[in-house]
């Protein structure tokens, strides 16, 4: 068992930097989701972490150990590839196997050694149930449906017991419902097994559900690492604002005006007050962000023109357009709809406002 | 058919559409037939005629000038299938497949993977073990001759290289071959390597397997389509070798490199020809037996990835 700790790590393909001083700190037993959209180094990290991409410049450590010049085989890590990398000419049980073959593992407290046949046919069951595998374990790659190669994936990781397990975009190749029912799975599998979990996505559902923390990362740099709720609660800057929640936060430009005690947000012709206006000064430029969950429509307010209507059963969320910016609401499903073309007003709940530096994008109060 | 197409609209409510698909098939169909034509002409021309023209001649004798012919019958297969000409040509033919086709098989898997890897350059060295590919069997062979010729040869000492010595001769013609034969190896064998998925390498490096068992449990297994395709072609090969042997050594000496096709190109005068014809017919025989054996033996062990 064992954190692992990015300390101003980089790395970089030729020209490109697909990390950059990265610097994070993952505890152990912990199940840290590093979240970001495509090509901003998630995959890179991970690779690095399994010894599979060696570090261009920084210290990284797995427990105590500055892993830097270590070979893959020799961290105590198991990695559950995007494709899932299965032996596609062998067994279910062979493949679950193979992790165990040349190894030396603690047997009944005593000197780590090779395992027997039959040990290595006890975990290899062991493993396969755990997973729901138990009855395919003759089959090859090709005859299973893709979430059961994704349990292959996932056994042949934990047969061996690693201190820290890898995963990268695991769920990605299930269907919908598939997805939902694994993240309830991996969550308890993190639970019963105790180990350090690090998992790349770049689906926001999965990070907020599953992740004990959130490290979000956008071109090779940590925006912000914390628990999903305060990352949604707090986003530090305007990137992990818009990334975060779905549908995304609403981002309007404003000025900001202090007037004695009471604090406001100019946008165009309207004046919405802001409880806990932070570090922002009198007629600073900024972003101002409101969650669809916090707008309501008002007798007076932001002047919104309905675009569309999207019901989705419990709810709806109106698109609306304000000042040629659009900015979506959402409603309980109850009375009649809006028009489209029909012009609201909006009023944002004032201890829900979030304010951003105009210039810096970062978060003010 | 088009009383069929009758009875179908008669029996039917809306026949015009029906009509028009079952005569839209017959044209799919007839268009299809016309793409075949100009394969049908060439393999009709150069493969089942000239084949169908073999059998003829071994069931007959011929004069001296080929302008007569007599019917034998079927007994001249029995016979010169059964004489030593065909055994031995078989035999030299075998000799020469059992040293060319494993030998090549491992040195062209060998380079393959020396040459997969991601080095700055690596392609130079790859054009380089491919280059037997763009060269003549002609000019191979001429090379080959000068490096192991006696007088001026780099190899001309070496006692196992010998042309001149029935017991090393066929070896040496078999070890030209090989290394002819290697840039095919060498590109076919690479290209499958590149085929694996990375990813699966980097799993069984997770998975602790150090570079031997990788190659054997891994590598191997996943490129055996691509060997065994080797595996046939290469014997194909082998079995029809000619040109190497009638630069280097024409047969000799003693003999001892006469191959069936080496044979059967000798008894190329018109009384010899029906003879010559048979041993054709043998040939194509083992060569057809050879790989559909070895597809057969080998398809079992063989992996084919999805
Ligand atoms: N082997 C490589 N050579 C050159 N550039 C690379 C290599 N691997 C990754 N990169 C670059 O590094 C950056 C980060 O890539 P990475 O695979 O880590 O992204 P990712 O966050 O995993 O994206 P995705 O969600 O699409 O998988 C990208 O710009 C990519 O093009
Ligand atoms: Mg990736």
């Amino acid at each position: 068992m064992s954190g692992v700790v990015f300390e101003g790590v980089t790395k970089r393909f030729g020209e490109v930097v697909a990390v950059d001083d990265l610097t994070l700190e993952i505890a152990d037993q912990e199940f840290m989701v590093l979240l970001g959209p495509s090509g901003c180094g998630k995959t890179t990290a991970l690779r690095m972490i399994a010894g599979l991409d060696d570090v261009t410049a920084g210290v990284l450590r797995i427990g105590d150990r500055v892993v830097n010049d270590i070979d893959a085989k020799d961290r105590d890590i198991a990695m559950v590839f995007q494709s899932y990398a299965l032996y596609p000419h062998m067994t279910v049980r062979k493949n679950v196997e193979s992790p165990l073959l040349t190894r030396a593992f603690p047997v009944d407290d005593g000197a780590p050694r090779k395992l027997t046949g039959e040990e290595r046919e006890k975990r290899v069951k062991e493993a396969a149930a755990t997973l729901g595998l138990s009855d395919l374990l003759d089959r090859k790659p090709g005859a299973l449906s893709g979430g059961q190669r994704q349990r292959v994936a996932l056994a042949r990781s934990i047969v061996r017991r690693p201190e820290v397990f890898l995963m990268d975009e695991p769920l990605s190749n299930l269907d919908a419902k598939l997805r939902a029912q694994t993240r309830v799975e991996l969550v308890e599998l993190h639970r019963r097994l105790a180990t350090t979990f690090i998992y790349v996505t770049h689906d926001q559902v999965e990070a907020m559900t599953m992740a004990s923390r959130i490290a979000i990362i956008e071109n090779g740099r940590l925006q912000q690492v914390g628990r999903p709720q305060d990352v949604y609660e707090r986003p530090a800057n305007l990137f992990v604002a818009r990334f975060i929640g779905n549908p995304p936060m609403n981002t309007l430009p404003a000025l900001f005006s202090r007037n004695g005690t009471a604090s406001q947000v100019v946008c165009g012709e309207t004046r919405l007050s802001v409880s806990e206006p932070g570090s922002a000064a009198d007629g600073q430029a900024v972003d101002f962000g409101v969650r669809p969950e916090h707008l309501t429509v008002a007798a007076d307010g932001l002047p919104a023109e309905v675009k569309a209507v999207e019901m989705l059963g419990h709810e709806r969320h109106l698109v609306c357009d304000v000042n040629g910016a659009a900015v979506v609401i959402r409603q309980p499903t109850e009375g009649a709809p809006p028009q489209p073309g029909e012009v609201l007003h909006l009023s944002a709940d004032p201890a829900e406002v979030h304010l951003f530096d105009a210039e810096t994008s970062e978060r003010l109060n | 058919m088009s009383t069929e197409v009758q009875a179908e609209a008669g029996e039917h409510a809306a026949p015009a559409p029906r009509r028009h698909r079952t005569s839209r098939r017959t044209r799919e169909a007839l268009v299809g037939y016309l793409f075949l034509v100009p394969s049908l002409v060439i393999f009709g021309a150069f493969f089942f005629y000239p084949f169908g023209r073999l059998i003829w001649l071994g069931l007959h004798q011929q004069n001296r000038t080929g302008t007569a012919t007599r019917w034998v019958g079927i007994e001249q297969y029995g016979e010169v299938l059964g004489g030593e000409e065909f055994s031995q040509g078989l035999w030299h033919s075998v000799q020469y497949l059992i040293y060319t086709v494993p030998l090549g098989l491992v040195l062209g898997l060998l380079l393959a993977v020396a040459a997969h890897r991601r080095l700055k350059g690596i392609k130079i060295f790859q054009t380089i073990f491919a280059s037997t590919v763009a060269s003549s069997v002609a000019v191979a062979s001429v090379i080959f001759f000068v490096l192991i010729n006696p007088q001026v040869g780099k190899f001309g000492r070496v006692s196992w290289l010998d042309l001149e010595n029935p017991d090393s001769a066929l070896f040496a013609v078999s070890l030209s071959s090989v290394w002819q034969n290697l840039g095919l190896t060498f590109i076919i064998v690479l290209a499958g390597l590149q085929a694996i998925p990375d990813e699966i390498i980097e799993a069984s490096i997770l998975d602790g397997f150090g570079p031997v068992r990788r190659f054997f449990r891994v590598t191997v297994p996943l490129i055996a389509p691509t060997l065994l395709f080797l595996v046939v072609v290469l014997s194909i090969f082998a079995l029809q070798a000619f040109a190497q042997i009638d630069i280097l050594t024409q047969g000799g000496p003693a003999g001892s490199t006469e191959t069936l096709v080496f044979k059967i190109f000798n008894l190329q005068q018109p009384a010899k020809q029906p003879i010559g014809s048979i041993l054709a017919v043998g040939l194509f025989g083992v060569t057809m037996i050879v790989s559909l054996g070895q597809f057969m033996i080998l398809e079992r062990r063989v992996h084919y990835g999805n």
